[in-house]
């Protein structure tokens, strides 16, 4: 998962301080690891950099938790271009889809949407091979059924989510 | 635990709920069936035995020491007589005693003084309707009643009149005995052998139902009893389960029957039974009896159960017994064989020796019951035949769809016709026997035969000229009375008699010759066929020595008539004999008794196709609704409507077709043997319309059936049923 | 009109435009709307696998497409045949003669042979039993089923008794087979087999298919896929806008 594009898709919904951010961030996508304040403050200087973000004034004393961070329309374009480009399937699938399924759900987009689209990419990718393993030697069938029944497990999470965004959507609405 | 399981298994769902109404009702019906069928048989022994004085017997003329007996205060002198008031039949004893006799009638009245009689309550009924010159006056003076106990039934027509030795002694037949009494004979031994038949043939058919009932539902049945072994019922519980279910609905069915035969009962003792209806409490059982059916019916229905679910072999994951059955092999066909053997052999013996009345019955009940089950047994067999003929010329969808599952369970395709099959053998076996009867001419008048509307009777020896010319007056004086003609016996011939030439005419006596007298065969003119071709004898120019022998009396043909004139000639006291027509003496009496064993057969035919045809719809509907879901996807994938119904009727009428022809002719079979076999004169006719209207009733109701069957799959196979399985 | 529901005009396909159009197609169970305004075109000789959720209304869809359900609103045509304004009778007739099924399970007489299983259809449609049962028999052979053919379904696994369905399906050469979950109750290698024969025929004929199932790997043997949910086909995916 690309952390400053998840950090970016948290600033969506409204302004945020970079200790909120940290801890909303901590919450939905570091389970295991919460992320080090500094890698929050590095990412959001280069958002700022990059022009995705701005800091607004600084308030009561100084130093980086104390600024405010809002997102520019560049950086909306960017979450938006994200969110609704399918990542080929491979090994670090669920963590960015999760992350892409959390963002819209936050600034109240189409997260259906981005599951469809994402498994009509799976799915793509299936028939690709289903097709070549029609084709195939017995070797190289075993090959195909192991890619195959991977790029399955990931439509099967897809659609378990798919079937979840309601109560999904009423979780994250809560926090 | 076994409480759980019966709520489990018995009473789930909708169709168990049919289920149990059918077993319950199939029970039921069964039960009062076979109540009534007993009342009936005890009904006719008591009959028997209270009719039984009107049995004396001429044994009884000769004593111990093989010596006549003589009228003494402790013997009667008894004449036995049918007299005919109408056309009806009246069972009449004349009895003659001493003054001081010290017998009694068998009701223990004191016997009739000569000119008074005791007469059954409705004989006096039919007294008091009429002019007492047509019946009243042949009797004399009413006494009383015969009370009941001495009664076959309340239609019964029995006199027993008082007479003096002198006057009976003028009959051709009377003789001495030393009490008023005789023996019950087996005398409906027929009603008995029909009785046993009609039994066997309706209980059949309800078997038939009661076990197409159980195995509704049967294949949910056996998945919920395979659960109940999967979460750890035993093999031994499930089987008790099932027979204490059994047992349980059994007994419902038979408390249901014994209160619908109980409520029923004067409806059954409204049918005429020989000699006339029942009282009412002819037809009682005994309480013993009823328990013991009702514990009979839980045992045989619940024990078989059981057995049944325990060969079912239901295990945890399901029935191991395949689904197939096994085809039927021609071997089946060795009871109906062996029944036709019997029936056979019963006939040869009967032909070439003498044989027990009780054995013959016993051997023609046991050779119906057999062929009866034999055709069961066989139909199977018969029917894969026809379905692997069938299947071979099959072109269309549904007849290849029907025969494949005629081939691949033909006893369970057979058994949903095998109650019409039964029902159609029966009848025919019963129809054709009875046509022996039934279909003999009614007596007609014609050529060479004496008019129907003729009275005669014999004239005893001592009546003199005197007497006779007296009763010939007073009969000629009847209103309707055409004349009266006293015939002469041929003492040559005795078989013929001399009637004067002017007189002929009357008689439709063919006269031969121009000769005074004409001499004719008498036999021939009361018993012969009407119109028949006989050779003439030739007549007699004078009378040589010839006896008045008969006084013969022509009338208009009224009954009053005919009845006064009986009444006259009876009570002249100069005949030897009561007076007659030509219609008595043909076997009326038989014809009638046939008839309403026939009135009878027919109404319980009418119900044994009826339970078959039941039996048939719900055979019919289980077996397609066990394949509604294949139905339903059929009609999904642009199975026409027709084709269903075309299936429905494939798989009832082939196997109905299969056995029916050869059941019909084995029926005529059967009762040629018997009438033919079994009877001395009778012929085989065709049977009377009943029989048809009956064949015609079968067919319809297999027609019936197949068409509520197929409503009842459309129903059942249309899209939302399917879409939702 | 009649003559387009027999066979024998079976191959006078259109040569372009879809075989099967679906346009706002509304069904309604009493209170619940199954589906609420489907639009879909399925071009002759694709394979399309319809996916969804259970409940999702993919086999209403299938009913209503294969004219066993009319549509309460909206229209399909198949063919250049309006379905919703036909009777039941032609309906069937179109089935029957235009129309091909698989089901999950439980589709085949028990008491027939395989071969007569297939044969059924042709026999419903007036073939002669003997040439109805030569087609069949070649059938069998091409699903590689050459020596089960006098097997009763009991005596088939699953696979087997699924590529019968398939051929009795494909024996009066449809012009669209329907199929609903066809691997719904087989292991992964009997269902590559009913799918890969399946694929076989169906290519080799051009027939146009529509698969309903929600197994991705039956799925994939499809050119393409649509999603029902809640009665409905996304935007976009089920009409390729022009």
């Amino acid at each position: 998962m690309e952390s400053s594009l998840a950090l970016l898709g948290l600033l969506c919904p409204q302004p945020s301080y970079g200790y909120d951010l940290k801890h909303a961030y901590d919450r939905f996508f570091a389970t295991r690891r919460p992320l080090a304040f500094g890698q929050v403050y590095a990412t959001l200087s280069r958002l700022i950099r990059d022009g995705f973000i701005v800091a607004l004034g600084e308030e009561a004393g100084d130093g980086p938790d104390r600024k405010r961070y809002a997102v520019t329309d560049q950086g909306r374009d960017r979450i938006g271009q994200w969110i609704f480009t399918p990542d080929p399937p491979n090994d670090h699938l669920q963590s960015n889809l999760f992350a892409k399924t959390i963002i819209a759900l936050l600034i109240e987009d189409d997260a259906e949407r981005l599951l469809d689209l994402q498994r009509a990419e799976h799915m793509s990718r299936m028939r690709e091979f289903t097709a070549l393993k029609r084709e195939a030697d017995i070797a190289h069938v075993l090959i195909y059924d192991y890619a195959i029944f991977h790029i399955e497990a990931d439509l099967r999470w897809i659609d378990l989510t798919s079937a979840r965004l309601l109560e999904l959507r009423k979780d994250v609405a809560q926090r | 635990m076994i409480r759980t399981i019966l709520q489990l298994t018995t009473f789930g769902n909708e169709q168990s709920r049919w289920r149990l109404a059918g077993i319950v009702l199939g029970i039921a019906v069964g039960v009062g069936l076979l109540l009534t069928l007993l009342g009936a048989a005890q009904g006719l022994t008591d009959r028997d035995q209270r009719r039984s004085w009107l049995n004396v017997n001429f044994e009884y003329r000769l004593d111990e020491d093989g010596e006549a007996y003589t009228l003494t205060d402790d013997t009667v002198m008894v004449g036995r007589f049918t007299d005919y008031v109408a056309g009806d039949a009246i069972e009449r004893i004349d009895v003659a005693a001493t003054q001081t006799t010290n017998e009694r009638t068998p009701w223990g009245d004191p016997l009739p003084a000569p000119g008074t009689y005791f007469a059954s309550p409705a004989l006096i009924e039919l007294i008091e309707s009429l002019p007492g010159e047509q019946l009243g006056d042949r009797f004399g003076t009413l006494i009383g009643p015969i009370p009941d106990s001495a009664l076959g039934s309340p239609d019964s027509l029995y006199v027993l009149a008082g007479v003096d030795e002198a006057t009976l002694g003028q009959f051709q037949s009377w003789w001495i005995q030393p009490a008023l009494a005789g023996d019950a004979s087996g005398s409906n031994v027929v009603y008995r052998i029909v009785m046993v038949i009609g039994g066997i043939a309706m209980f059949l058919p309800v078997l038939l139902l009661i076990s197409t009932t159980t195995q509704l539902g049967g294949a949910q049945r056996a998945e919920r009893l395979s659960t109940l072994r999967l979460i750890g019922a035993t093999p031994e519980s499930v089987t008790r389960v099932a027979a204490i279910e059994m047992a349980l609905l059994a007994l419902t069915g038979a408390l249901l029957g014994t209160v619908g035969w109980w409520l029923l009962r004067p409806v059954g003792a409204r049918f005429v039974v020989d000699e006339g209806r029942f009282f009412p409490y002819d037809l009682d059982v005994s309480i013993a009896t009823i328990v013991a059916i009702a514990i009979g019916a839980m045992l045989t229905t619940g024990i078989a159960a059981g057995v049944r679910i325990a060969r079912m072999g239901i295990g945890p994951l399901g029935v191991t017994r395949e689904r197939s059955e096994h085809a039927p092999s021609p071997l089946s066909l060795l009871p109906l064989l062996a029944g036709l053997a019997l029936f056979g052999g019963v006939t040869w013996a009967f032909k070439t020796s003498n044989v027990d009345v009780m054995l013959l019955s016993l051997a023609i009940i046991g050779g119906f019951g057999l062929t009866s089950l034999g055709i069961i047994w066989a139909g199977p067999w018969l029917t894969n035949c026809a379905s692997r003929l069938a299947a071979r010329f099959a072109g269309s969808a549904a007849g290849v769809v029907a025969a494949s599952r005629i081939r691949r369970h033909p006893e369970a395709t057979f058994r949903s016709v095998s109650g019409l099959v039964l029902a159609v053998f029966t009848v025919t076996v019963f129809a054709a026997s009875a046509s022996s009867v039934l279909e003999a001419d009614d007596p007609r008048d014609g050529a060479q035969v004496f008019p129907l509307s003729t009275v005669y009777a014999y004239i005893h020896e001592g009546a003199t000229e005197a007497d006779l010319a007296g009763v010939e007056r007073e009969i000629e004086a009847v209103p309707g009375v055409l004349g009266a003609v006293i015939a002469m016996e041929d003492r040559n011939d005795p078989g013929s008699w001399l009637v004067h030439r002017d007189d002929a005419p009357l008689l439709n006596v063919r006269i031969e010759d121009d000769r005074a007298w004409v001499r004719f065969d008498a036999y021939n003119y009361i018993w012969g066929e009407p119109d028949a071709e006989r050779p003439g004898q030739p007549g007699a120019a004078t009378l040589a020595g010839d006896l008045p022998f008969v006084l013969m009396v022509a009338t208009d043909g009224s009954d009053g008539v005919i009845d006064t004139v009986r009444t006259r000639l009876e009570a002249s006291n100069q005949m030897a004999s009561l007076a007659r027509t030509r219609a008595d003496d043909i076997d009326v009496t038989t014809r009638k008794f046939v008839n309403s064993l026939a009135n009878l057969a027919y109404i319980g035919i009418a119900i044994t196709i009826l339970i078959a045809g039941i039996s048939l719809t719900v055979a019919t509907a289980a077996s397609m609704l066990e394949r509604k879901r294949i139905f339903g996807l059929l009609r999904l994938m642009g199975m026409p409507n027709g084709v269903i119904s075309r299936i429905v009727a494939f798989e009832a009428v082939a196997p109905l077709v299969a056995v029916l022809a050869i059941t019909i002719g084995l029926g005529f079979l059967i009762s040629w043997m018997m009438v033919e076999g079994l009877s001395y004169s009778r012929t085989l006719h065709a049977p009377d319309i009943r029989y048809y209207l009956a064949i015609l009733g079968s067919l319809g109701l297999a027609v019936l059936s197949v068409l509520a069957v197929t409503g009842l799959v459309h129903r059942n196979t249309g899209v939302n049923q399917t879409r939702f399985e | 009109m009649t003559a387009l529901l027999t066979r024998e005009t079976a191959q006078s396909i259109p040569a372009d435009g879809p075989i099967l159009s679906a346009r706002a197609v509304v069904k309604r169970f009493g209170q619940t709307e199954a589906l609420r305004g489907v639009d879909l075109d399925i071009e002759p000789g694709e394979v399309l696998a319809v996916m969804g959720p259970s409940g999702s209304g993919k086999s209403t869809l299938l009913h209503c497409l294969a004219g066993v359900l009319a549509p309460d609103d909206g229209s399909v045509v198949f063919d250049g045949i309006e379905i919703s304004r036909l009777n039941e009778r032609q309906r069937s007739l179109l089935r029957l003669n235009r129309l091909g099924f698989v089901f999950q399970f439980g589709q085949l007489l028990p008491d027939l042979t395989a071969v007569d299983n297939i044969s059924v259809p042709l026999l419903l449609s007036g073939v002669r039993r003997n040439e109805a049962l030569k087609r069949a028999d070649d059938w069998l052979e091409r699903l590689g089923l050459g020596d089960a053919g006098q097997k009763l379904p009991a005596e088939l696994s699953g696979g087997q008794a699924q590529r019968v369905a398939v051929a009795r399906a494909l024996v009066t050469n449809p012009t669209v087979l329907f199929a609903d979950e066809p691997t719904g109750s087989l292991d992964s290698l009997a269902a590559e087999q009913v799918m890969n024969a399946l694929l076989d025929q169906v290519k080799a004929a051009g027939t146009t298919v529509v698969i309903i199932t929600h197994d991705p790997r039956t799925a994939a043997y499809a050119d393409r896929e649509v999603i029902v949910r809640d009665g409905r086909i996304p935007a976009g995916n089920g009409v390729r806008s022009a």
